[in-house]
C-alpha cells in the first residue's frame, strides 16, 4: 500500500432507495494512477456504489473522501468539475442531440474555461474513438451499441476527469468492440487517469485492472491484488455463478 | 375573398398570443413533465402589472419590459417556493401544486389590482393598414412582430447557447445532465421563468385589443393548453403551430358558423385530440424534442 492519501476513499458507507438498504458498510480505496475493479453478480449493488459516490443516491452513514477532503453531500455536477466524472450504467446519453453536442455537454462543467476544454478534451475523444469524429452530426440515438458505448465515455472524458468511474462498458456489446474499449481504458491509464470500474465480466475486468474487489448482496466480500483474485478459487465459482444466471 | 383574409387576420392574431401561451407549457413540460396550470396567471400578470406601472408614470415600452421582468422574476420564485419543495414527486403532484397556485395568483391579483377591467394604451396609434380589402390593427403587427421576436429568440437560445443545450439535455435525461454538470434545478427554474416571461409578452401584447382583469388567467391557459396539447405537447415548433392553427379554426368556426362557436373550439380540439392519440400527446418528458 502506498503512503500517499488514496484518491478516493469510502468507509463505512451505507446507502440504497427508499426502505431498502442495499450497501451495508461498503470500504474501499482507489489510489491515484490505479485501475481498481469491482465484480459482482446482477444485483449485488455495484451501480448503486457507483451511483453513491458521484451522489445521485445519497449516503446513509459511512464517509466518502475525494482528494483527501471528506464530501458530506456528493452532487454529480459538482464532483464532475472536481474531476470525477461517471459513465453511467445504461450509457445515459442525450439520444436526440447529435454526438458533437453530446460531446460538448460533456465539458459543460469546465464553465469559463469551456472553450479551451473543449477543444483540447475534443482532440484527445477524436483520437481515442476516431468513429465519434465520422458521426459527429448524427443523433446520439442512431449509433450503434459500440458506437454508443464510446459516446458515453468520451462524454464523460470531456470533463478531463482525474478518476473515471464507468459501469459495466462491456454490456452487450461484441468482442471486437470491448477490445477496442478496454484499450482505450488501458490508454487513459497510460495518460495517468485513474479508473474505478464496474464489471459482470470478472476475467476481462481484473486482466486490466491493479486491484479488485469482490461484491456480494451490498458487501465486499473479497479484495486484493487483479492478479491473486484472478487466481482465486472462489472468484471462480462467483465468476462461473454469474455466467449461468446471464445465460439463463 | 376579403371575408376569409379577415378572418385569417384575426386567426392568426389570437393565434399568435395561443402560441406564446402553448410555447410556455411546452417548456414546462419539456423540464418537468408536468403541465403548469398557472400558465394563464402569468398571461394575466403580465397585463395587469403593465397597466400597473404605466399608472405609475413609466413609458409605455419600460412599463412592458417592467411588467415581463417582474412575470419572468415571480414565476422563477413560483418554481422553487411551489414546485422546488416537491421535485422529483410523480407530475401529478406537480399539476395539482400548479392549480392551487393560479387560484393563489388569482386572489393576489385581486387584492393588489381590484376587481376593475383596465386598458392599455395601443404600443404605436394610428389608423389600421388597409389591403385588399382587409383592415390590419397596428397592435396586430406588433402582436405578430413580438410573437416572432420571441420565437426566433428562444430557438436560437436552444440550438445556439450552451445554456439553451443544457436545457434541452436536462429536459432528455436529467440524470446525466447532472452528470455532466449541469445545475438541473436550476434548469427547471429558469424553464418557470421562461415561460412566464412568454405568458406576460402575450397578456402585455394583447391588452391594448382587448382590456384585461385579474380574472383572465383561466380562460387564455385552457386556450394554450389546448394549442400545446394540439401540437403533440413537448414540442416548442408545433407548439407555435398548434396555438395559430387553433386560432384560426376559432376564427373560422365564428366566422362562417356563428360567434357563440368561438371558445367551444378549445374544447373541442382538447376532446379530439386526446381521444384520437392521447398517448402521443401524454409522452414521456424523455421523447421530448425541444
Ligand atoms: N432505483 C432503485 N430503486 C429501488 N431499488 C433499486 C433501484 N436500483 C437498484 N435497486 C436495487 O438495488 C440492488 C442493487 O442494484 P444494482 O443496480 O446496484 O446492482 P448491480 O450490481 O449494478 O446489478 P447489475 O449487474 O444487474 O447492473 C438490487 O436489488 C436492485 O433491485
Ligand atoms: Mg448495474
Amino acid at each position: 500500500m502506498s503512503e500517499a492519501t488514496p484518491l478516493l476513499e469510502l468507509a463505512s458507507v451505507r446507502a440504497g432507495y427508499g426502505h431498502a438498504e442495499v450497501l451495508h458498510d461498503i470500504d474501499l480505496t482507489v489510489g491515484e494512477g490505479e485501475l481498481v475493479a469491482v465484480i459482482g453478480a446482477n444485483g449485488a449493488g455495484k451501480s448503486t456504489l457507483l451511483k453513491t459516490i458521484v451522489g445521485l443516491v445519497p449516503v446513509r452513514s459511512g464517509t466518502i473522501a475525494y482528494r483527501g477532503a471528506r464530501v458530506a453531500t456528493p452532487r454529480p455536477e459538482r464532483l464532475v468539475r472536481k474531476g470525477l466524472a461517471l459513465v453511467p450504467e445504461g450509457r445515459l446519453l442525450f439520444g436526440p442531440m447529435t454526438v458533437r453536442d453530446n460531446l460538448e455537454l460533456g465539458a459543460y462543467g469546465a464553465g469559463r474555461e469551456r472553450r479551451a476544454v473543449t477543444t483540447r478534451a475534443l482532440a484527445r475523444v477524436n483520437e481515442l474513438f476516431p468513429v465519434l469524429e465520422e458521426r459527429a452530426d448524427q443523433p446520439a440515438e442512431t449509433l450503434s451499441g459500440g458506437e454508443q458505448q464510446m459516446l458515453a465515455v468520451g462524454r464523460a472524458l470531456m470533463s478531463e476527469p482525474r478518476l473515471l468511474l464507468l459501469d459495466e462498458p462491456s454490456l452487450g456489446l461484441a468482442p471486437l468492440v470491448i477490445a477496442e474499449i478496454f484499450s482505450a481504458l488501458d490508454e487513459l491509464r497510460a495518460q495517468g487517469v485513474t479508473i474505478l470500474l464496474v464489471e459482470q465480466d470478472a476475467r476481462l475486468a481484473l486482466r486490466h485492472a491493479d486491484r479488485g474487489s469482490v461484491m456480494r448482496t451490498g458487501r465486499v466480500v473479497l479484495e486484493g491484488p487483479a492478479a491473486d483474485l484472478l487466481a482465486d478459487e472462489s472468484v471462480r465459482t462467483i465468476y462461473l455463478g454469474a455466467w449461468h444466471q446471464e445465460g439463463s | 375573398m376579403s371575408e376569409f383574409l379577415q378572418f385569417l387576420v384575426a386567426g392568426l392574431k389570437n393565434g399568435s398570443i395561443y402560441a406564446l401561451i402553448a410555447l410556455g407549457f411546452t417548456i414546462v413540460y419539456a423540464a418537468t413533465g408536468a403541465i403548469n396550470f398557472a400558465q394563464g396567471e402569468f398571461f394575466m400578470l403580465g397585463g395587469m402589472l403593465c397597466v400597473s406601472f404605466t399608472d405609475l408614470g413609466m413609458p409605455l415600452p419600460v412599463a412592458a419590459v417592467a411588467a415581463i421582468a417582474a412575470t419572468a422574476a415571480i414565476g422563477a420564485a413560483f418554481e422553487l417556493l411551489a414546485v422546488r419543495p416537491i421535485a422529483g414527486d410523480s407530475p401529478l403532484r406537480i399539476i395539482m401544486v400548479t392549480i392551487g397556485g393560479a387560484v393563489v395568483l388569482r386572489q393576489l391579483a385581486l387584492h393588489f389590482f381590484g376587481p376593475d377591467e383596465r386598458a392599455l394604451a395601443p404600443f404605436t396609434e394610428g389608423a389600421s393598414l388597409k389591403a385588399f380589402g382587409v383592415a390590419v390593427e397596428l397592435q396586430t403587427l406588433w402582436i405578430w412582430g413580438l410573437t416572432a421576436l420571441a420565437v426566433v429568440a428562444l430557438a436560437l437560445l436552444y440550438r445556439k447557447t450552451a445554456f439553451g443545450r443544457a436545457m434541452r439535455a436536462t429536459a432528455i435525461r436529467r440524470d446525466a445532465a447532472r452528470l455532466v454538470g449541469i445545475n438541473a434545478g436550476m434548469m427547471v427554474t429558469v424553464a418557470f421563468a421562461l415561460a412566464a416571461g412568454l405568458g406576460a409578452l402575450a397578456g402585455v401584447a394583447v391588452a391594448p385589443l382587448t382590456q384585461t382583469a385579474f380574472g383572465v388567467g383561466a380562460a387564455i391557459g385552457v386556450k394554450g393548453f389546448a394549442a400545446a396539447i394540439l401540437g403533440g405537447i413537448g414540442n416548442p415548433i408545433t407548439a407555435v403551430a398548434g396555438g395559430l392553427l387553433l386560432g384560426l379554426l376559432e376564427s373560422f368556426a365564428a366566422g362562417y358558423f356563428d360567434p357563440a362557436y368561438k371558445d367551444g373550439v378549445a374544447l373541442v380540439v382538447l376532446l379530439v385530440v386526446l381521444f384520437v392519440a392521447p398517448q402521443g400527446l401524454l409522452a414521456k418528458a424523455g421523447r421530448v424534442k425541444v
